[in-house]
């Protein structure tokens, strides 16, 4: 038991390690200066940089997901609008009806070759 | 004259037969025509929406009829008094609801049109979304009228023509020899606009193969018809 609680309070300074040891891999490349001012230098950097490649990364996402409803239309074929006719609603008389020659007073029976199109 | 103004209406195409009709409203008119119409709009209570479990639509349509009328001097009449809302949708429901309830075009007697334009949209070469626009135009020998606006309005409600918020409406006009389908879209100088709806329209309609399709500008449609309007005057038919 002590010794899985050892590794679970050890287990958070591990993430550190890996990222010193690529800070230090990376500064020689960039700067030949002492090693303090290096070890200084490449502490700060490197994690400024992660967070603004992930601040995009996060905007792109967010501007993505924005957009993607507003350019989604919606859009039915004639076989499915056409189905949709013979459904009980789409024959009941609208609410709102002018009286005039060409509005009828029952439904048309839909015309039956539009199925055979 | 009177057979000089008879053949132009007869070889005109589409709408523009019923700006003939009409008229454009002189400034006053027009003034007065659009109080009357937002007293009517508000009187009707103006948004549709769909009704629960519906399919919505992606815009809310308004039907429009006009007829001439039988008699009296074409060029006397507004086109805007001519024309009468049916109604206005928001779902695919809603649409049959109203469709089942009007004559079909092929049954149609006269010189008259259905125009179905999205809401908000007069079906007007003036209106603020048609003025920078034109329309395709198909002549229909008799017998294919209802058929192909059925076909023409169904892929207009079901968003196939993919040009985004482009397309205004579409008008069936029915008349002595032959009818005419049209589609209205917003910007007439959009080519690659244009030639999308032709080849939808191709797909859609299931056309004879010798069909003609004409692209028409309502520029230039509003030109013919000051052109022709002032034939009009000088023969004292206003």
């Amino acid at each position: 038991m002590e010794v899985s609680r050892r590794r679970i309070y050890s287990k958070p300074l591990q993430p550190a390690r890996p990222l010193r040891r690529l800070n230090t891999d990376q500064e020689p490349l960039r700067n030949d200066g002492t090693e303090t001012f290096a070890c200084a230098h490449a502490e700060e950097k490197p994690v400024k940089s992660i967070g603004v490649d992930q601040l995009y990364e996060i905007i792109h996402l967010h501007t993505q997901s924005h957009q993607k409803p507003k350019k989604q239309r919606i859009s039915y074929s004639r076989e499915f609008l056409i189905k949709l006719a013979s459904s009980p609603i789409a024959k009941r008389r609208p609410d709102f009806l002018p009286e005039h020659p060409v509005v009828l007073e029952k439904p048309r029976e839909p015309d039956v070759s539009w199925l055979c199109h | 004259m009177n057979n000089k103004f008879d053949a132009l209406k007869d070889d005109d195409s589409g709408d523009h037969d019923q700006n003939d009709d009409s008229g454009s409203p002189k400034e006053c008119e027009k003034e007065k025509n659009e109080e009357e119409e937002r007293e009517q709009n508000t009187a009707k209570k103006k948004t549709v929406v769909p009704g629960a479990g519906e399919h919505p639509l992606q815009y809310n349509y308004t039907f429009w009829y006009s007829r001439r009328t039988p008699g009296r001097p074409a060029s006397s009449q507004s086109y805007e008094q001519n024309i009468k809302q049916i109604g206005s949708f928001a779902s695919v429901e809603q649409f049959w609801r109203f469709y089942s309830h009007m004559t079909r075009p092929g049954d149609l007697t006269g010189h008259s049109d259905f125009h179905l334009f999205k809401e908000g949209i007069k079906p007007m070469w003036e209106d603020d979304a048609n003025k920078s626009g034109g329309k395709w135009i198909i002549r229909l020998r008799k017998g294919l009228a209802s058929r192909c606006w059925e076909n023409l309005i169904l892929a207009m409600l079901g968003e196939q023509f993919m040009v985004g918020e482009e397309i205004c409406g579409a008008v069936v006009s029915v008349r002595f020899q032959e009818d005419i389908i049209s589609i209205w879209n917003k910007t007439a100088s959009d080519q690659a606009t244009t030639a999308r709806i032709r080849d939808t329209l191709r797909r859609v309609l299931n056309l004879p193969p010798n069909t003609i399709m004409e692209y028409k500008t309502h520029t230039d449609s509003i030109k013919a018809w000051e052109d022709f309007h002032g034939l009009v005057n000088a023969s004292g038919g206003r």
